[in-house]
């Protein structure tokens, strides 16, 4: 797999500010594959998203140190126009992401179609296919601003997807939506990945990356404190060390082993714990 | 309309099926600005009334003939009528020809059709306006200005001022119900609701304004910046000969019409 994302060295301050948001940067990020960006509040996952983004220096201004290079270019050689449609990127915020200008969720999906020149009858069926893939087909005639949380977190996924962008970076998408929106925004994340995509994902909810992702990108107080496969990272003591949220499976596999009762390997979902589990009480049933 | 419908009649040029609703709305402005200038210009009751009359004919014509009357009325009521009042006040025994005596003073003729000119041309003025604020959706306009060279960011400019309008008026009425909810009065008379308001305004405003960044970078993933043609999902059906002309028409009529009024009238 080719690397699409490489950070060398990245440090960035955002203006006004001595201290750096993001310290020495270094990893690759592949094509193809998705990446779990985690860590504590203001540890830097938001910075390291809009720095892939380019939102970091260009929108807000600020020092950046290092390179970020996209497809093998700097960061700073990108014209902002084609980076919006390389690289689509999903707001924590769903409501701050609706254009306010257009009257229904149809236009609103078509809005960064328009923006690109596709024609019409193009842009009529993209959004009907977009539609019925992230399930708002039923919403079309609403208006976008009266749509929940959830609905609207999923209209802002369709406006992106709809640029056809190979790689998608999304900030937080669950931290204002219920448990049932915030897995049907994983059910979108996983299809992405299956169409091939390359999406790196910062998120609170370990346990749902865990099921989801590729590899764990671990940022804790400006820096990478690990990076690798879900299970390398995940149950990495280094990650509490840090502040870094673990998943419940590993914090029960850590208990069991405190308790001199460890599993033969840590699982980092529940699925995997439960799998565990099973086998232990049947390995017991045996040697009854 | 089923969702199929509505998707369908994106592939078509966007009809409301009433005459002046589908009117083209570019052709339709420059109608209304002619006329509601030379309705503002000449300051004659006669021109007012007339083209007070031209808005009525048109308003009542469409679906928005109810609330047309309404507001208009409300307006007849609140501003002229104030104004007709002060106007009669200050003019009260003015020498000159008495049309009517008032708490025992006279109002002379002039003073009436003083009065009479401020009310049509403010009717006039306003009433031809609304005719097209009413019948005319601003995406719709704002989609044929872009037709005729506008660039897509001015487009934008409007709609979303329009939008901010909406949604500080929305803002508001949450904040006055949350205020509601703990107890602070905000129904009742006219001061009441002013009191409730006043101290939200600003913070709402402010607030408002600080969505700008965020509406910024949702508009910057969007490629709103992309250089290139932009193309339109809604489609506004080109300007016929018959609208053109008509525009013209208006145009030329308020030009003649302004020269004339102020020499004759």
């Amino acid at each position: 797999m080719g690397v699409c994302i490489e950070f060398q060295d990245v440090s960035y301050a955002y203006p006004l500010t001595k201290k750096a948001a993001v310290r020495h940067l270094n990893c690759r990020l592949e094509t193809g594959k998705c990446y779990g960006v985690i860590g504590p509040n203001a540890g830097g996952k938001t910075t390291f998203c809009n720095l892939m983004r380019g939102l970091c220096p260009n929108f807000y201004g600020g020092i950046l140190k290092g390179t970020v290079l996209i497809h093998g270019k700097n960061l700073l050689e990108w014209e902002d126009e084609e980076l919006s449609v390389q690289i689509g990127y999903v707001f924590q915020d769903p409501f701050a992401q609706v254009s306010g200008i257009k009257e229904t969720v149809f236009e609103e999906i078509g809005m960064g179609l328009e923006n690109l020149g596709v024609e019409a009858e193009e842009m009529i069926a993209r959004i009907v296919e977009i539609a019925k893939m992230v399930h708002v087909d039923t919403l079309l005639q609403k208006n976008p601003l009266a749509l929940s949380g959830g609905q609207c977190q999923r209209v802002a996924f369709a406006s992106i997807l709809a640029l056809d962008s190979d790689i998608i970076v999304i900030d937080e998408p669950t931290s204002q939506l219920d448990p049932e929106a915030g897995s049907d925004v994983f059910e979108i994340i996983d299809m992405l990945k299956k169409q091939g995509k390359t999406v790196i994902i910062a998120e609170h909810k370990v346990d749902l990356l865990a099921e989801y992702c590729d590899e764990i990108i671990a940022i804790a107080g400006g820096s990478i404190v690990a990076k690798g496969p879900v299970k390398e990272v995940l149950s990495d003591p280094v990650l509490p060390e840090n502040g870094v949220r673990i998943p419940q499976a590993v914090s029960l596999a850590r208990e069991l082993w405190q308790a001199g009762k460890p599993f033969r390997e840590i699982p980092v979902t529940m699925q995997e714990a439960i799998g565990l589990i099973k086998e232990r009480r049947e390995g017991r049933a045996d040697g009854n | 309309m089923t969702d199929q419908e509505f998707i369908e009649s994106f592939r078509h040029y966007q009809k409301k099926n009433n005459w002046w609703c589908d009117f083209h709305p570019v052709a339709k402005l420059v109608f209304c600005l002619s006329f509601g200038f030379l309705s503002l210009i000449v300051f004659k009751w006669q021109v007012g009334l007339a083209v007070f009359l031209l808005a009525g004919l048109i308003a009542i014509r469409t679906p928005a003939r109810k609330t047309y009357f309404i507001t208009l009325g409300v307006m007849f009521v609140a501003g002229c009528l104030f104004t007709v009042a002060v106007r009669l006040y200050v003019h009260m025994g003015d020498p000159g020809p008495v049309a009517f005596y008032l708490f025992g003073k006279a109002v002379p003729v002039a003073a009436v059709i003083s009065c009479l000119d401020l009310i049509f041309m403010i009717e006039g003025f306003l009433g031809i306006f609304m005719t097209f604020f009413l019948t005319t959706e601003m995406r719709d306009l704002c989609c044929c200005l872009e037709q005729v060279g506008m660039s897509p960011s001015a487009t934008f400019m409007i709609l979303s001022t329009f939008s901010g309008i909406a949604s500080i008026k929305e803002k508001l009425n949450c904040v006055r119900e949350s205020q509601r909810a703990r107890g602070i009065e905000t129904e009742g008379s006219l001061v009441v609701k002013v009191k409730s308001i006043l101290p939200v305004l600003f913070p709402v405003i402010i607030s408002s304004m600080t969505g700008v960044e965020d509406r910024t970078l949702a508009m910057d993933a969007r490629a709103f910046s992309a250089k290139g043609k932009h193309t339109a999902l809604r489609r506004a059906a080109p300007a016929k000969p018959v609208e053109k002309m008509v525009a013209a028409l208006a145009v030329i009529l308020c030009i003649a019409g302004s020269i004339a009024g102020r020499m004759y009238l």
